[in-house]
């Protein structure tokens, strides 16, 4: 796999580990009594999940280095690499506008607007995962 | 890229093997795209943009013509024959 393919891999990893994290402090009766405490788990969240995928990034470059594995560094971006990006950018966009539009729905009837901070945030990252799935997919379908 | 089978097949890897067995990484190198991307067109799963396969021909020093040819349309007529 190249660099791209496991960039999208640890990206998958760290969308899937913070879905299940969230999941268990919300199961639990954790976090979120009002809309503004849901809301900022949810930005400290994606802040820890920016820094994660960050750090293991740097650290995976650094292993390839250490390992010798030039064909693992990151080159710069083809007409390949940009046509994947924007399909998989492109799915999803479906799923974070669909999602966003339900959402507004739930909450127009009366959902509750904390759960409802939690819906858009697990949309977003079902939106990012579905990103680092079709980038894994393209890359290998063609 | 595209859906489905491809209908644009090449001889990329025979050239690299006639230019001295170049290696894909030198191949990628000259036409300004990634090795993966050289996989992916030898491997038939990536149908490149014309400018890119000028500069695979380029590269190669051959028309584009020896490089990639299009089957379409020889697809699509044993298709119709077989369904006939």
């Amino acid at each position: 796999m190249s660099f791209r393919q496991w960039t999208a891999v640890m990206g998958l990893a760290a969308q899937v580990a913070l879905v299940v994290w969230l999941v268990l402090r919300v199961a639990s009766g954790g976090p979120g009594a009002t809309v503004a405490e849901a809301a900022w788990v949810v930005v400290v969240s994606i802040a820890v999940m920016i820094v994660v995928n960050s750090v293991a990034t740097i650290a995976f470059v650094i292993a390839a280095s250490i390992a010798g594995r030039g064909d693992l560094k990151d080159d710069a971006a083809d007409e390949r690499d940009r046509g994947i990006s924007a399909k998989s950018s492109r799915n999803a966009y479906y799923i974070a506008s669909g999602g966003g539009a339900l959402t507004l729905v739930l909450l127009a009837f009366g959902y509750d607007p904390v759960s409802g901070v939690y819906f858009l945030f697990a949309v977003l990252m079902l939106a990012a995962a579905v990103e680092s799935i079709s980038q894994l997919v393209y890359y290998r379908v063609g | 890229m595209g859906k489905g089978k491809p209908h644009i097949a090449n001889r990329i890897r025979v050239l690299r093997f006639h230019a001295g067995e170049m290696t894909q990484a030198a191949l990628a190198e000259r036409v300004g795209v990634t090795r993966q991307t050289i996989v992916a067109m030898e491997q038939g799963r990536y149908s490149p943009s014309l400018e890119v396969a000028f500069r695979v021909a380029a590269a190669f020093g051959v028309p584009i013509e020896d490089v990639f040819q299009w089957q379409g349309d020889a697809e699509a007529s044993s298709a119709e024959s077989e369904g006939k």
